[in-house]
Formats: C-alpha cells, sequence, structure tokens
C-alpha cells in the first residue's frame, strides 16, 4: 500500500512540469479552419452525425454591417437548401441578439419561415454594442423544453467583446445540453483597445474586453509607438468570451474574413518608407502548428488565471512590464497583479509619463532620455538574462513568445530613445536656429525658424521591411544608434527566424522606428455644445455606439486576418 | 530736383497709359481670332488629316470663343466633323455652351441633337426643361443613323433614366451590327450596374442573330443568369476563337466564374495578340482562378513574341507562388534583361534585395527596357542606385527620364524622412528641353549629404 502511493507520488512529480503546460484547454483545439461563411454554415447544419436524427437548431443572428455585407443570408438560404435532406427532423429556430425576448421564430420545420426570417432581418445591420451572452440566455431558456440534440449556432462579426457573466452563460447552456457552435470574426492579440478606453459607456453591469486571452497579456503602450501592435495584430483565434462558451459546450468556433480584410498593409498609420504597397510578406503564411502553440487559452477566467499565475514566464512578462511602467517605458502597466502562485485581475493604469514629448529645452529632453534609454538597457539585460534562466520544457510556450517579444521591444525603444537624443540635439537646433544657414536646393527647411514649436510629435516608420533597410536611411543619433539599431536588426531576425510565421512574429512587425517633429499651435475650435439647445431637439444616441477603429476583428471589418490560418 | 520731378511723373504716365492702350488694342485679338475661325473652318473638312490637326488645335486652345464660332457652323458640317466638334464642345464647361446646346436641340441632324439634350438634361434646374430635353434625346435617339449609333451611346453616357435606357434597349436587334449590340450591351451593364431583368429579355431575342458575335454577345450577357450559356459561349468560341476577343468586356468583372467560362479565358489566354491581352485576361483571372493562370502564363514563358513573354513572368510574379525563390535565382543569372529585372523585382518585394547589383548593371544594356528599368531600379529606394537615377534624368528617352525623376524624388523622401523637399525649385522637367541646370543642382545636394 505504502508502495503504491509512493510511486503515485513518484509518477506525479515527473510528469509535473509537462502537465502543467497542457493543462488548459487552448483555442487551438476549438478552431476550426478558413475563413469562409459556406462552410460553417453547411458543417453546422448538416450535424455532426450528417444522418437525418431528431435535432433541433437555434440559429442567433447579430445583425451587423459586416454580417449583411458578408452576404450572410443568401449563405444560409443556400445551406438550408444543400441540406435539405440531412434537416428532415430538424427544427431551425432564428433568434436576433437586441431582440427583447431574442427568439424570433420559435424552432420549426417549416424551414422556409426560418430562411425568410433571416432575410428579413439581416439585410441591413448596425455597428452597436450588443449584449450577446443575455441574447444566449433567453435563446437557451427557449430550448429547453426540445427533443434530440441540442445545437445553438450564434452569429457575430462584431460584438462579443461587451462581456455579461460569461461564465454563468457557459453553465446554463452545458446544463441544457445545448452545443454553442460560433461564427465570428477574428480578434487581434492580447487586444488592448477597450483597456485604453476605460471610459468607454457601456451597459450597466457588463465589461468591455475584446483579447483572445483572458487578460492583455503581452505588453503593450511601448513608448514611441504610436498604435499598439495589440490592436492591428491577427490572433488566429475570436474572443475569449466566444471561445469560452464554445468551449464549455463541446462547440467549435469558426471564423470569417472579407477578402479586403486579407489584404496586406505594410502600415496603418502614415506610409512605408520601403514600397508602394507591393510587399510580399515573407511570412505572410501562418504556420498552423506554431500558431496553435500560441493559442490562448479557453478555461474560466479565474482557472484560467490561476494556471497562468504559476507559469513563470507568464511571471517575468507581468513583472518585466510593471518595471517598465513605472520607469516610462511602457505607458500601460499590466492589468494583472500577479501573486505567489496565482494571478488576479487588477485595476487598469497607465505608465509613468516622462514628459518628453511637451513643449521645452531640446537638450533637457535629450538628458532625460539618454538616462531613460539606460533604464530600457537595464530592463533588456534583466529580462534577457531571465529568459535564458526560465526551463525549456514545461512553461506556457504563448507566455515565452511574449516574454521574447517584450526582450525586442525594450531594444526597439531604447532606439527610439536614441534617436529620440539625436532629434534634440542635432536637428531641433539646427531648424529653429535663427543665424543657421538656409539648406540647399531642394531642400527646404521643413518649418518657419521664427516659429516657437508647442511641443514634439512623432510618426512610426514600420519595420513591415525588417530593421535593415533603414541602414540606408538617414536617422538622428549618431554612432551609439547605428550600433544599437544593427543589434535590433539581429534581434529583430532571431525572433523573427522562431516566431516569423505566426502571429508574435507579425506583431512584432506592426512596431515601427519612430520619427520626430515638432508641433506648432494651431488654430483651434472650442468644444461642441454637448446639451442640445431646447427640449425639442433630439438627444444623441442613448445606446452606446462601437468606436470605429484601424484594425482587428471587433469594432470593424476593415481588420487584419491570418488569411486562414495556414 | 524741382523740374526733374515732374518730368519723370510725365514720362511714367505715359508709360503707363501706353502699357494700357497696348492691353485694349483691338490689333492683339485679331489674329488669334482669325486662328479660331480659321481652325473651326477646317475642323468642317471631310479629310481625316487636316480635321484632326484643326481639332488637336481648337483642343489646346480650349476658348469660350469657339462656341460662337462653331456655333455658326456646325450645322452644316459632316457627320465625321459634327463629332469633332461635340467633342470639343463636351470638352468645355456646360455653362460655356448652353446656348449653343439649346440651339441645336432642334437641330436637323439628330446626333447634334442627342448631344445637346443629353448636355443639358442632368443640369436642367425645372422640370418643364428636364421634361423637354428628355423627351428630343429619345427622339433623336430613334432617328439616329447606324454609323453614329455607338457615338450617341457614349455621349449620353451619364443619363441613367429609364426612358432612355429603353430607347438603347430598341437597337438590340437580331440583324443589328455586332459592334453596336457590344457597344450598347457594354453600357447598359455600366448604368444598370449589371444585368437587369428589361434587358436581359431584350438581350434574349439575339439568340435568333446570324452573326454568331451577336450571338457571343448575348450569350456572355445572359451567363449571369442561367448557366446553359456558359456551354453555349464555349462552343462558339472554340468555332471561332476571334469571339471572345469581341465579348470579353462582357464578362462579369468580379471573377466568380465557373469552370467552363475559366476554360474558355484560359484558351484565349494561351493564344493573346499583344501583351495588353496577356494583362486584361491575367486581371480577369487573378481573383479566384491562380492555379489556372499560373499555368497558362507559364506556358507563355516561350511565346515568340518578347513582349508577350516579358508580361507573362510580370503577371506571374504577382501571383503568390507563382516564382518559387529558385526560380528567381534562375531568372537573376538569366540572359534576357526583361527575365532579369523581374527577378529582381519579385526579390525586392520580398524583402530580399539582393538583385539590386544585378538591376545596377542591367540598365546600361537594358536597351528598349530602359524605362523598366529605371522604375525597377527606383523601386529600390537605396543609396546606390541615386548615382545611376541622376545619370538618367538626362538620357535620350524621354520615358526614361519620367521613371528616373519619378525615382530620384521616391529615393531622396525615403532616405531623408528629416528633409523636405521642393523638387519643382530645381526646374528639372523630364519632358522639358535645358535639363542641365536641374541635374547639377540634384548632384550637388547629393554630393553634400552622401
Amino acid at each position: 500500500m505504502r508502495f503504491a502511493a509512493t510511486a503515485i507520488v513518484v509518477i506525479a512529480a515527473l510528469l509535473g512540469p509537462s502537465l502543467r503546460a497542457q493543462a488548459g484547454v487552448t483555442a487551438a483545439r476549438i478552431t476550426e479552419p478558413g475563413r469562409s461563411i459556406e462552410r460553417p454554415l453547411d458543417l453546422v447544419l448538416a450535424g455532426r452525425t450528417n444522418k437525418p436524427i431528431e435535432r433541433t437548431l437555434m440559429v442567433v443572428v447579430d445583425a451587423s454591417d459586416g454580417l449583411s455585407q458578408a452576404g450572410f443570408a443568401d449563405a444560409f438560404a443556400k445551406a438550408v437548401e444543400a441540406n435539405k435532406a440531412v434537416l428532415v427532423r430538424t427544427q431551425i429556430g432564428f433568434g436576433l441578439v437586441g431582440n427583447k425576448a431574442c427568439v424570433i421564430v420559435p424552432p420549426t420545420l417549416a424551414h422556409q419561415e426560418v430562411v425568410a426570417a433571416v432575410r428579413r432581418h439581416t439585410t441591413r445591420g448596425d455597428s452597436g454594442l450588443r449584449n450577446i451572452y443575455e441574447s444566449l440566455r433567453l435563446a437557451g431558456a427557449a430550448m429547453y423544453r426540445s427533443k434530440g440534440e441540442r445545437t445553438l449556432l450564434l452569429v457575430s462579426l462584431e460584438n462579443g467583446d461587451l462581456e455579461d457573466e460569461v461564465e454563468k452563460t457557459a453553465q446554463q447552456l452545458r446544463k441544457a445540453n445545448i452545443r454553442v457552435e460560433v461564427l465570428a470574426s477574428e480578434t487581434t492579440l492580447a487586444d488592448s483597445y477597450w483597456q485604453r478606453r476605460p471610459n468607454q459607456p457601456k451597459p450597466s453591469g457588463t465589461n468591455l474586453f475584446g483579447g483572445d486571452g483572458v487578460v492583455v497579456d503581452v505588453p503593450f503602450g511601448f513608448l514611441f509607438q504610436y498604435e499598439p501592435a495589440n490592436e492591428v495584430t491577427p490572433s488566429g483565434y475570436a474572443m475569449w468570451g466566444l471561445n469560452r462558451l464554445a468551449a464549455a459546450t463541446d462547440g467549435r468556433v469558426f471564423l470569417h474574413a472579407s477578402s479586403k480584410q486579407l489584404q496586406h498593409t505594410c502600415a496603418f498609420t502614415g506610409t512605408c518608407l520601403f514600397c508602394d504597397g507591393d510587399h510580399e510578406l515573407s511570412d505572410a503564411a501562418w504556420n498552423s502548428a506554431l500558431v496553435a502553440q500560441m493559442a490562448p487559452l479557453t478555461g474560466a477566467r479565474k482557472q484560467a488565471l490561476k494556471e497562468l499565475g504559476g507559469d513563470p514566464c507568464f511571471r517575468l512578462v507581468m513583472k518585466t512590464w510593471l518595471d517598465a511602467s513605472k520607469e516610462g517605458l511602457i505607458q500601460s502597466a499590466p492589468a494583472v497583479r500577479v501573486m505567489a502562485t496565482s494571478a488576479s485581475p487588477d485595476r487598469v493604469r497607465e505608465g509613468r509619463d516622462l514628459r518628453l514629448l511637451l513643449a521645452g529645452n531640446f537638450e533637457r529632453k535629450a538628458k532625460q532620455a539618454e538616462l531613460a534609454a539606460k533604464k530600457a538597457l537595464g530592463l533588456r539585460d534583466q529580462l534577457a538574462a531571465a529568459i535564458k534562466k526560465l526551463p525549456v520544457e514545461g512553461v506556457c510556450y504563448r507566455a515565452r513568445a511574449s516574454a521574447e517579444y517584450t526582450l525586442v521591444m525594450m531594444q526597439l525603444t531604447r532606439v527610439n530613445l536614441l534617436t529620440f537624443v539625436g532629434f534634440c540635439r542635432e536637428w531641433a537646433p539646427k531648424w529653429f536656429d535663427q543665424r543657421g544657414d538656409e539648406p540647399l536646393l531642394p531642400e527646404l527647411l521643413p518649418f518657419n525658424r521664427s516659429e516657437n514649436p508647442a511641443g514634439i510629435g512623432y510618426s512610426n516608420l514600420s519595420l513591415c521591411h525588417g530593421v535593415r533597410p533603414f541602414y540606408d536611411v538617414e536617422l538622428p543619433g549618431g554612432e551609439l544608434f547605428r550600433q544599437e539599431l544593427m543589434k535590433l536588426d539581429a534581434m529583430f531576425n532571431g525572433f523573427q527566424r522562431r516566431y516569423g510565421k505566426s502571429q508574435f512574429g507579425y506583431a512584432l512587425r506592426r512596431n515601427g522606428i519612430a520619427r520626430f517633429h515638432p508641433v506648432f499651435r494651431g488654430i483651434t475650435k472650442g468644444p461642441a455644445r454637448k446639451r442640445p439647445k431646447s427640449a425639442t431637439q433630439p438627444k444623441g444616441p442613448i445606446t452606446p455606439r462601437r468606436p470605429t477603429r484601424r484594425g482587428g476583428g471587433s469594432g470593424s471589418a476593415g481588420g487584419p486576418t491570418t488569411g486562414g490560418g495556414e | 530736383m524741382r523740374r526733374i520731378r515732374p518730368v519723370a511723373i510725365t514720362l511714367l504716365a505715359a508709360l503707363a497709359c501706353s502699357a494700357t492702350v497696348l492691353a485694349k488694342q483691338p490689333v492683339a485679338q485679331q489674329p488669334a481670332e482669325k486662328s479660331l475661325e480659321h481652325w473651326v473652318t477646317q475642323l468642317g473638312s471631310k479629310q481625316h488629316g487636316p480635321r484632326q490637326e484643326a481639332y488637336r488645335a481648337l483642343m489646346s486652345d480650349r476658348s469660350p470663343r469657339i462656341v460662337a464660332l462653331l456655333g455658326k457652323q456646325i450645322e452644316s458640317f459632316a457627320a465625321s466633323s459634327q463629332q469633332s466638334a461635340c467633342d470639343l464642345l463636351r470638352s468645355l464647361p456646360v455653362d460655356d455652351a448652353r446656348v449653343l446646346y439649346k440651339q441645336l436641340l432642334v437641330a436637323k441632324a439628330p446626333f447634334l441633337r442627342v448631344v445637346s439634350a443629353a448636355r443639358l438634361l442632368p443640369v436642367a434646374k425645372q422640370r418643364a426643361a428636364r421634361k423637354r430635353s428628355l423627351q428630343v434625346l429619345v427622339t433623336a435617339l430613334a432617328d439616329c443613323p447606324d454609323s453614329l449609333k455607338l457615338s450617341a451611346v457614349y455621349a449620353c453616357r451619364q443619363i441613367t433614366d429609364e426612358v432612355v435606357l429603353a430607347e438603347l434597349r430598341q437597337w438590340l436587334q437580331p440583324k443589328q451590327s455586332s459592334h453596336i449590340v457590344i457597344g450598347v450591351l457594354r453600357e447598359l451593364l455600366r448604368r444598370e450596374r449589371g444585368a437587369a431583368k428589361a434587358t436581359s429579355l431584350a438581350v434574349k431575342s439575339l439568340l435568333t442573330s446570324k452573326d454568331i458575335r451577336v450571338q457571343g454577345a448575348a450569350h456572355t450577357y445572359l451567363l449571369r443568369e442561367e448557366v446553359k450559356h456558359e456551354a453555349q459561349l464555349a462552343v462558339l468560341s472554340k468555332a471561332d476563337p476571334a469571339i471572345f476577343w469581341t465579348v470579353r468586356d462582357l464578362l462579369p468583372t468580379d471573377g466568380s466564374y465557373s469552370d467552363v467560362i475559366i476554360a474558355v479565358i484560359v484558351a484565349a489566354l494561351r493564344v493573346p495578340r499583344s501583351d495588353r491581352d496577356v494583362n486584361q485576361l491575367a486581371q480577369l483571372l487573378k481573383a479566384n482562378s491562380q492555379a489556372q493562370l499560373g499555368k497558362a502564363l507559364r506556358e507563355l514563358l516561350g511565346h515568340d513574341k518578347e513582349d508577350i513573354r516579358a508580361a507573362a513572368l510580370k503577371q506571374l510574379s504577382t501571383l503568390r507562388g507563382g516564382l518559387e525563390n529558385k526560380d528567381l535565382m534562375k531568372l537573376l543569372r538569366s540572359e534576357a534583361v526583361v527575365a532579369r529585372l523581374v527577378a529582381a523585382d519579385t526579390m525586392r518585394r520580398r524583402d530580399d534585395r539582393s538583385g539590386l547589383a544585378v538591376v545596377l548593371q542591367a540598365v546600361s544594356k537594358a536597351a528598349k527596357h530602359k524605362a523598366e528599368a529605371a522604375r525597377v531600379l527606383s523601386r529600390f529606394r537605396s543609396r546606390q542606385a541615386m548615382p545611376l537615377l541622376l545619370d538618367l534624368l538626362d538620357d535620350a528617352d524621354g520615358q526614361v527620364r519620367t521613371a528616373a525623376w519619378r525615382g530620384v524624388q521616391d529615393t531622396m523622401r525615403s532616405l531623408f524622412p528629416y528633409r523636405r523637399f521642393d523638387f519643382q525649385s530645381t526646374g528639372y522637367d523630364p519632358r522639358g528641353t535645358s535639363r542641365t541646370g536641374g541635374i547639377e543642382l540634384l548632384r550637388t545636394w547629393w554630393a553634400g549629404v552622401k
């Protein structure tokens, strides 16, 4: 007896680390390949057995602009027609997200009624914030008495980030034996959009979170990065809330993307220095195995955080992120509190502001930036040493990738700080020196020397083509900058060799080298009058509107995608 | 001093006066007026050469005075001259020619009535005026002779009123000549944004035509509605491959072709008449049939004509997986300059800049592909390319100079993001005759920063 107990302990100790890495179910297990709208409808309507068994299928649709443009109504009608034989004993119902009772057509064998209702309600859509979880609970309740296999198909290309008791919804649907199949858009890697906008109006009792993981686990807001890569990098997966529903009910997630979303752009803001939009990214075809390794967890938030909290890589990333935010190198702080063996959600905080961009003496700013560059170097070396000590096995791959990404980003931040120093010492004094020489034609002075700058602005020169092409580009910073640029090139290439064909490789390319310029006071206009002039004038929309965003699966149909998870 | 000042003032006043008188003199206007009259009269010539010369001269002038001069003579012109005159009028703002257009609404020639009504209709503010223009347009279209029907269709391009479209549909007759049928269908597809029920009905009557080109056009239009037309179009194209070239503009442009239509397009792509055909058909197939397109383009790499080989290679390089790295390395060492240029450019697009040295060498030997070589070179945005681009600014070929000038600007903007340039200040114009000053200025600047 004692021998048996000892053996179990020994086996458990041996298997411990490798088991820990695989304990949580990741989104890779539930996400289906492809980006079309036809295949998911075909698979879900045919059912898992592809036989005419007794079934109930409730189609819950979030009628958005993207959905109407994707031609959902036609595709649904075609799929019903194509699977007519299998659907003989399947009752199909139709529900609409945002409708008071959700269900528009209760489950019926008259499928054409459902097709007509789908067409009626989905040909036009709007991009409002809608609570799909509440609608799913209502739709689930309408299926309690239905016979046979129960499936709920949720079609939502824009919502899912407005979280409302996700776990309760998942439990309720699982208890009712309802399998949730999801057709959704791809979200971005550790989407930071809502975390950067904590004051966005939303319905009471809900929370806005659109990332693929349970928390934002990849640092964002690096100094001198105009737009976080987290908001424009396709993750290969849907939002955590939707993944959670599918995972908890043994369902699947299908992703959809329009052909417009599959087009490559080097720079989301500004133009690319090195091409006219004809860039063929060598890493464009992603490695599905690599993408799957970096898939987010789909467990309940509490459980997943507990698991992440025990991972040394995750802890390292969060610690570095926190340290860097305190030094002003990252302008956000992690919204996770890491404790002795676990982690818990924390309030959203901003990082320290170094105030480098405000008006003032250029030399003083250069000194400040030099100091910050030294701190970036220290943090980079500290992180590199810690990564070396990490065990090769038994750690979360995603967290490891995140740690290595943070390492390269610290070097990029250092490079940007050094070019800022160069800008303050080499270019700005030359531009604003009243006794300075006029440049030789065809060059002109970019600004009027007599004007006083009100601050410093910047844009990013995209790293989409890598670091090497920048060797030819005239950038301020001198010899030290050049040396650090070469180091960045080596680190960039090393990172791309390992993660190039995955979401993390793509994310690194979405960052850029900063190009600084002075900003001047313009003609300002007073803020718009908020209150209507009289009681008869219409007030603004009461339902919170979804703000337009440049990239990302949620919010607009123009975001990037992995192109089918190749 | 007292004397000098009044004298100076008097002199200045006299000078100013004479300048004003000179400016107001009718003598300065008379030669131009005469010359315009001369050109307008020559526009009425029955010979193509003098008519074209007059058209070009008047087009470059585009003075509103042309309107009055044309008004006197346009109705006495022959049909071809009337077309040229109407083209001239269309290049002027409607308000400048409104009076003449109103006058032409009652012209004897139906074509003139079509043009004037079509110009006045979109700008008519009152309902009565709009109704009148519409009435004139419909009647004039019905009276239009066959030789001017296509020009009439293009003249009323902006009009989408159903009565006008219905009149155009009347021209879709089985006995109608194929070029009118195809022209009308192309315009209807554009104005109705794809196939429309009423047009489909009219097109069905064309299926009984004895002209197989008309039949081909009808099948091409109708394949949007019924699958059976695909096979019939395929049969016709097989019988006479030239049919495809006449109806290709009627194919749907969204790229959603069935296998039958893809086979028809691929068959045509295999026997192109020029490099333009290769480029056009590749665009049609690129959206959904990349595999077939790639195969057909590879076959064209062995074509007799160099232009077609070059076009096929360029199209192939834009396909995903069209040219593998192994192929590119082979092409980079090829004898043909175009092949080397395409390979280097494709490699650059894939972040491999090792083709730059090859392009730098190829420019001097590029002969008729020098402009393309300059374009490829400028896309590298490299410091190494700058001296050569500056040399090409003085090339004998205007196209090479234009490509190099654009390349110099793009390269300088990319390599020096902290500097602002005003390239016009150099005074360089690739089409100008004296270019040395501008080039010297650019060379001096480059010597200072490199």
